[in-house]
């Protein structure tokens, strides 16, 4: 068993060939449904669900995997989202365009926070710290009313512009274009999975961890802890930024509470903890559980906070590594 | 806007009136902190609870110290229940510094939007315990604002004394100095959290029906407190408390000046810059020795 634990810490899986590729069918089988289905309402929410996944595979990179307890990757989404709807409406930069200036805008930030709070490994100025920071985008974002129109939420935020494919065929991105959509999230979403699978099979994803688990044996191998802490949290930024700028042109109405408040990372933080922290697929499978429970309470309305927080509590006290949980 | 000596006077001790709130409430938090190592997140919900009990109290017995009696008394209980039957179970886990946060994190969320559903989303204010306003020249202000300060930086010195003389403070500073060497003496470091963890919701429960004549009454009211309890802990050096009196009433006086130049919108990310900045600098904050040391 022990051998084993090491073998998937490390990102392999045990199985082998086979289970891997039945796991790899199954999931791309699930991708698909939504769209065989074809219910709007159903992709809609499949479509949040896989913006939702990146949060969180993003978030347990950091949290996870690398020690980094930030409470504060909300602000790269709305950050993101922003930048999207700026770029967009206020200077008519085609959304494509804006997509890429919103990920690079949120990896600054990132950068930018990193290098000040990451100094500090203590895991209560990691967390006041960026909780301080989300704090100050989403406030200046509700005050500075001449740009971002406050908390009225900023509207008419352009969808994607269509794509010209060959032989005069367009790949339309209309709003009523529920099936593309989708199908951009999921390729979103699987770009983010594979560098994040990436990252941790690689020499990096063995340092994190390294980081995570002994930092000072770590440091005294001659690791740099704040360069990697950097490294994975500006990616966190990227990945964000990315998805928020896509959230912004799907739903095309975005408002500081919505980007930006504190109860995106509390619902972030409960999936990842109710699926596994520091696990490789437990944010996947907390984010999906929870969207799923979050649809199916819907008609209980107030209630789903609640449900949130109890589900936090119980998992903290009966599961607390997770439902995949291995630690 | 025109700024005569006597508004900024009257802004400063408006200042100290709220800084003297942050301070009950950065000392409750840096209470759990330097003996559980524990970031409470929902520490400003024992704060809105707190005002509830007041609102609720005051509205059958219209007697402002019995409020404060009863909410210090109810919020007490509900955060020793906390602490004895959730948060402490949290001590097996493996990652056993993050999960208290997270498990903290859950038990705001319930409390407040439980609130939410139980209240309502109404703002509810109400009279002033003492009437009139002191008047010295053209400077102007409500007897209630001074006899918050009296009662808080009272109930902060009669909390000092309690961990200074007291052998029940004794047994506080000892755990949080060393809980195996505690422990060993004899000192039933379990019960010393509880303990602490209801001294400081009631901290935060007196303080919240002190200014629930102020502020108004509402389910978020906790949120921004929360971080303002953090920011004060941290500026004030994370355990130490008199450093998180001192900066307590540091941020509220900044606070009110900042207000005074800009616009009230711009109070929060002004101190939560400060938070930054002092992360930057110092970030053992003001003083930063830990906290069983300096008191």
């Amino acid at each position: 068993m022990v051998t084993r634990d090491v073998i998937q810490r490390a990102g392999l899986h045990v199985g082998q060939g086979a289970r891997r590729f039945t796991f790899a069918v199954l999931g791309l089988a699930a991708l698909a449904a939504p769209v065989l289905i074809g219910d709007t309402y159903l992709l809609t929410i499949a479509t949040q669900a896989m913006v939702i996944v990146v949060f969180c595979l993003s978030w347990n990179l950091a949290a996870g995997f690398c020690g980094t307890k930030s409470l504060g990757h909300q602000a790269f989404f709305g950050i993101g989202a922003y930048v999207a709807a700026l770029t967009a409406v206020d200077y008519g930069y085609s959304p494509w365009i804006g997509l890429i200036a919103a990920m690079i805008v949120a990896g600054l930030a990132a950068g930018l926070l990193g290098a000040v709070i990451l100094r500090l490994d203590t895991l209560a100025f990691t967390a006041i710290g960026t909780l301080a920071f989300a704090e100050i985008v989403r406030i200046s974002a509700a005050n500075f009313k001449e740009f971002t129109r406050g908390e009225l939420g900023f509207w008419g935020i352009p969808p994607l512009p269509d794509i010209k494919l060959p032989f005069g065929r367009t790949l339309n991105f209309d709003p009523g274009a529920f099936v593309n959509y989708y199908l951009l999230s999921v390729l979103i979403m699987l770009a983010v999975y594979a560098s994040y699978r990436f990252i941790l099979a690689s020499r990096v994803g063995l340092i994190i961890r390294a980081i995570r688990d002994a930092p000072s044996a770590a440091q005294a191998c001659g690791i740099n802890l704040a360069r990697y802490k950097l490294a994975v949290f500006i990616w966190g930024g990227l990945v964000l930024g990315l998805s928020g700028a896509f959230y912004a042109y799907q739903i095309r109405v975005i408002s500081p509470s919505s980007v930006l408040g504190i109860d995106l990372i509390v619902s972030v933080l409960a999936m990842t903890v109710v699926g596994g922290i520091g696990t490789i697929h437990g944010p996947i499978v907390g984010a999906i559980a929870l969207t799923a429970l979050g649809e199916l309470l819907r008609p209980f309305g107030d209630w789903r906070m609640v449900v949130d927080g109890a589900i936090i509590i119980a998992a903290m006290l009966y599961r607390p590594n997770g439902l995949l949980g291995t630690r | 806007m025109n700024l005569s000596a006597s508004l900024v006077l009257e802004q400063v001790v408006n200042g100290v009136v709220t800084g003297t709130i942050y301070a009950l409430v950065g000392a409750g938090l840096t209470l759990v902190y330097g003996t559980m190592r524990v970031l409470n997140f929902a520490h400003g919900e024992f704060f809105m609870l707190g005002g509830y009990v007041m609102l609720l109290t005051i509205a059958v017995i219209a007697n402002p110290t019995a409020g404060i009696l009863v909410a210090a008394v109810i919020v007490f209980c509900v955060a020793a229940a906390v602490q004895r039957f959730l948060l402490r179970q949290t001590h097996r886990n493996a990652d056993a510094t993050f999960a208290p946060i997270a498990l903290t994190l859950g038990v705001s969320v319930v409390l407040q939007s439980g609130a939410l559903l139980v209240f309502g989303e109404t703002y509810q204010s109400i009279n002033y315990f003492v009437e009139g306003t002191l008047r010295i020249g053209d400077f102007r202000i409500a007897w209630q604002r001074i006899l918050i300060v009296i009662v808080g930086l009272g109930l902060i010195a009669i909390l000092a004394g309690f961990l200074r003389f007291t052998m029940l403070g004794k047994a506080i500073r000892a755990t949080a100095q060393d809980p195996d060497a505690a422990r060993a003496v004899g000192v039933p470091i379990g019960l010393v959290h509880t303990l602490v963890f209801g001294i400081s919701g009631a901290l935060a429960a007196i303080s919240a029906a002190l200014v629930s004549p102020l502020f108004a009454v509402s389910p978020w009211m906790g949120t921004t407190l929360t971080i303002k309890g953090f920011i004060v802990t941290v500026l004030g050096g994370l355990g130490s408390f008199p450093g998180s009196i001192m900066a307590g009433i540091i941020i509220g006086v900044a606070e009110s000046i900042t207000v005074m130049l800009t616009a009230s919108e711009w109070r929060e990310p002004f101190s939560l810059l400060l938070l930054l900045f002092v992360l930057l600098l110092r970030p053992q904050g003001l003083m930063g020795a830990p906290w069983s040391r300096v008191t």
